[in-house]
């Protein structure tokens, strides 16, 4: 039987909670006076009661509890009072001290569970009286009669059910002595219902084999020994517990546990621990390396990512000095700067210098030193290190650049002027502005507008000049013009636009040469050798006249052999008229300045023609005509001619031992075609592509030379480019070459009258 | 060739150049072949014929101080004057083209060859006679 005292209970209540229940010995103290009674008699221990319920009219039943747990017989009390006051008591109860015994309260409309809640509160009252029954028998101190040990004890109770860590104790068989409320709400289960039963019911067998090792007899009392386990509670989440057993050195042979759930510490420390990796990971693989140095130079800390920057290891650098790694001659700069940096605590400097590298090599360190001498936690000079060789090699290369660009600007000996991609002038060197004639004021920015005014003032024709300099900006070519002056002097400009490799515009450059005195001189000398031309043509005029006259008097007279001799005087006359129209023509052709006289004549009559004569010239030689084109031309038959007698006459040169000339003519496409072939001694292949050219001479198999200057084949093939035509050779060594040149039927436009004007006035 | 020479028919050529050797052969060319010439190796002289014009005028493009082209675009321009074939003479075979533009009938490059001028001129004013 329990026994439940009621205070003031309502006669329907009693009796229907006598009636509930058989096993509950209900007694109702309806007065005042015998209640406190009652509370003496508890406090006496001369009766004994499991639980209390304060009626509803009690007056102060905060009171009443208070003073029913003062005297600690674990009595669970239950408060009932009306429906419209139950919260107001809830709070009372709550914040009321009562030293952690169970006080609750009851609405008395749910009178029916409140048999319930009564078989409850006894069970916990006496749940409380084993465990400090336990607590004796573990010689831990039980409350006594005196209420100060009492009310210790009730404190002690108290604290371990406030405690954040689970607090149990269990004996030799594990069986569970004591669980506080921490206890329960770590392994969800009541104190009423893990009082007696093994501890280790609630860990996997491989856990309690570790409890068991943990609490084993052989080891030292009260000496906590550690576990950690990882326990999967119903949540999925894993949930980690630290048990720590204590072997307590009483009779009992009981162990106290506490269990922490470090779940949270745990994820914590795996947080941090991520975070630093993360961290160490992020100075380790930096470019950039961190060094703590102490104000005496010695180094205190090096990030791992010194490997990338200098090839060190952090251990190789620890303890060791900064000043052996210096370059010797920034020694004294690197020595200014750090003591500079020593002088105030948080300053900075920044500075670049050269380091040994691991490989030997010097590297160039850009460094930020910062004084944390004063910064607690730290205490020392914060480098942070860069490798920048790469950068100074860059640096150095591009003053390499600068320093050849503008050495060559200045020696070049023409005017230089680069201007931006607007018009501007960037850069130029003092030849330009002295070529000009700008004045230093007119080269200073911003007077761009003014200075091509300037030039353009010189120039002979302004507008042309500005007109084509508009179109060369638009076009982005090189391109090359003659600037002619007012005063008679003559520019040569060559530009070419700035574009990089990826197609920016960098703008335009310009380059000026004064050609005035080339130009002059080369004025002087075509006239001199147009001079001496005619000067030397003058001699040779009379004397072929007077030649000719002669011999016609000596045939008069039947002289032969006079006659014989002034024929080939005659002959060797015009051979040296040849060479003199030679050296007049080359001239004329370097310049530019031969006049074609085209017209149409019949280009079959042409060849006869000169066939018939030239066969005159040599006695040795067959000259062979073969083939007929029946068009005529439109093109200067002499110059013509003198292809063609060129060619011919380099046949008779060249085969010395052979007899036979070939001229074949025929027509293709539009074009007339002639080939002489001889059987002479033919070109090497080698050399095939230089008979053209200016000086060219052929030698024989032994060596021997031809007569000539080597200019014949130069002034054909010219002829030949100038009338729009081809010029080739082909040959063998030994059997002779062939000599083809083609020339189109029809005029081209604007071919027809192609006069240089200068070439008049020196004839 | 002629066989009888007569002075009055036979046909008279002006040779004017500034040179005196080539005159002076040019000269017994022509007389060789039955002309009748005249000379000249002075420019001027040339503007100031008024009568016995020849029947044809040997003129060198460059004559020292006159130029053979405007000595013809004269002459050609003056009613008197403007029947006489001129052959002009150079040195340079590049002046073809202008010789014709001012006026010539001819053009010989020097040195010139004896055939070659004979014909051009027979071409003009025929042989001698």
């Amino acid at each position: 039987m329990r026994a439940i005292i009621g205070f003031q209970l309502d006669i329907s209540l009693e009796s229907s909670l006598k009636k509930a229940s058989n096993s509950l010995k209900i007694t109702n103290i309806d007065t005042e006076k015998k209640q406190q009674r009652i509370i003496t008699e508890i406090e006496k221990e001369s009766i004994r009661v499991d639980a209390v319920i304060i009626g509803s009219t009690v007056k102060d039943p905060i009171s009443m509890v208070q003073r029913l747990h003062f005297i600690d017989k674990n009595i669970s009390v239950i408060i009932l009072c009306p429906p419209d006051t139950y919260h107001q008591m809830l709070d009372a109860i709550q914040f009321a001290p009562f030293l952690g015994e169970e006080v609750s309260c009851h609405s008395i409309e749910n009178s029916g569970e409140l048999i319930i809640k009564i078989e409850n509160a006894v069970a916990n009252t006496h749940r409380r009286r084993k465990y400090k029954d336990a607590l004796a028998r573990m010689n831990v101190q039980i409350p006594g009669q005196n209420s100060l040990q009492l009310q210790t004890a009730r404190y002690v109770d108290r604290l371990l059910d406030s405690a954040p860590i689970g607090v149990i104790l269990i004996d030799n068989n594990y069986k569970i002595l004591a669980w506080n409320k921490k206890a329960e709400s770590l392994f969800d289960k009541t104190e009423r219902n893990a009082l007696g039963i093994s501890f280790l019911l609630f860990f996997s067998s491989k856990e309690q084999e570790q409890i068991k090792s943990s609490i084993a007899p052989k080891r030292s009392p009260n000496i906590p020994n550690k576990q950690t386990f990882q326990r999967e509670i119903q949540k999925k989440v894993p949930q980690f517990l630290e048990v720590t057993a204590t072997q307590l050195d009483n009779a009992q042979n009981s162990t106290l546990i506490i269990v922490e759930d470090i779940t949270e510490r745990k994820k914590a420390e795996e947080e941090t621990k991520r975070s630093e990796e993360r961290f160490r990971t992020l100075i380790e693989q930096s470019t950039d390396a961190i060094q703590l140095v102490s104000p005496e130079g010695t180094i205190l800390y090096t990030s791992e990512s010194i490997k990338n920057v200098l090839g060190y290891t952090s251990e190789e650098l620890q303890g060791l000095g900064v000043v052996p790694f210096m370059h010797p001659d920034d020694l004294a700069y690197f020595n200014e700067k750090f003591n500079e940096l020593l002088k105030i605590p948080g300053d900075q400097v920044t500075l670049q210098y050269r380091v040994k590298h691991k490989d030997g090599s010097w590297a160039w360190l850009e460094t930020t030193g910062v004084n944390h001498l004063q910064t607690p936690n730290i205490n020392a000079l914060v480098g942070t290190f860069r490798n920048i060789t790469e950068r100074k090699k860059h640096e150095e290369e591009l003053r390499y650049q600068k320093t050849l660009l503008e050495t060559q600007r200045e020696v070049a000996p023409e005017g230089v002027l680069v201007v931006s991609p607007d018009g501007k002038m960037v850069s130029y060197n003092t030849k330009f502005v002295n070529m000009w004639q700008f004045s230093n004021k007119l080269m200073m920015k911003g007077k761009d507008e003014q200075a091509l005014q300037e030039a353009t003032q010189q120039l002979k024709d302004p507008e042309l000049f500005i007109k084509r300099v508009q179109e060369i900006y638009k076009s982005h070519k090189p391109n090359f013009t003659e600037l002619r002056f007012k005063d008679g002097r003559v520019f040569d400009r060559y530009g070419a636009p700035l574009i990089g490799e990826d197609g920016t515009d960098y703008g335009y450059v310009w380059f000026f040469q004064d050609v005035t005195q080339r130009k002059r001189l080369e004025r002087q000398k075509d006239e001199f050798i147009s001079i001496a031309s005619h000067e030397l043509k003058t001699p040779v005029t009379s004397i072929k006249s007077f030649g000719q006259v002669l011999r016609l008097r000596f045939k008069k007279e039947s002289n032969e052999k006079a006659v014989e001799l002034l024929g080939k005087m005659d002959a060797q006359v015009d051979k040296l008229t040849n060479l003199i129209g030679d050296l007049l023509d080359v001239t004329k052709m370097d310049t530019g300045r031969v006049q074609y006289n085209n017209d149409y004549f019949d280009f079959d009559d042409l060849i006869s023609e000169l066939v018939e004569e030239m066969q005159r010239t040599t006695g040795k030689h067959s000259l062979l005509q073969k083939g007929k084109t029946n068009k005529k031309i439109y093109a200067d038959r002499e110059r013509i001619g003198q292809v063609l007698t060129n060619l011919i006459s380099n046949a008779i040169k060249y085969s010395p031992h052979t007899d036979k000339i070939i001229v074949q003519s025929a027509t293709e496409k539009g074009k007339v075609k002639v080939c002489v072939q001889d059987f002479g001694v033919g070109i090497p292949k080698e050399k095939l592509d230089k008979v053209f050219e200016r000086f060219f001479r052929i030698s024989g198999p032994g060596k021997e030379t031809f007569p000539g200057l080597g200019l014949g084949l130069y002034i054909s093939s010219e002829i030949i480019k100038r009338q729009s035509g081809r010029i080739w050779v082909e040959s063998a060594v030994g059997k002779g070459s062939v000599f083809c040149f083609t020339l189109p039927i029809k005029a081209k436009d604007g071919q027809r009258n192609n006069l240089v004007e200068e070439d008049i006035k020196h004839a | 060739m002629g066989t009888m020479k007569s002075l009055d028919k036979s046909k008279k050529i002006l040779v004017a150049d500034d040179d005196p050797a080539i005159v002076e052969s040019t000269m017994l060319i022509l007389e060789e072949f039955g002309y009748q010439v005249d000379t000249t190796v002075d420019g001027a002289t040339i503007y100031r014929i008024e009568k016995d014009f020849p029947d044809l005028l040997l003129l060198d493009i460059w004559m020292s101080g006159h130029d053979g082209r405007e000595i013809c675009k004269y002459l050609k321009k003056k009613e008197l004057t403007k029947h006489i074939p001129i052959i002009m003479i150079s040195a340079s075979s590049d002046i073809a083209q202008s010789a014709k533009e001012s006026g010539a009938d001819d053009f010989i490059a020097k040195p010139y060859d004896m055939d070659f001028l004979l014909d051009k001129i027979a071409k003009y004013i025929g042989t001698a006679n």
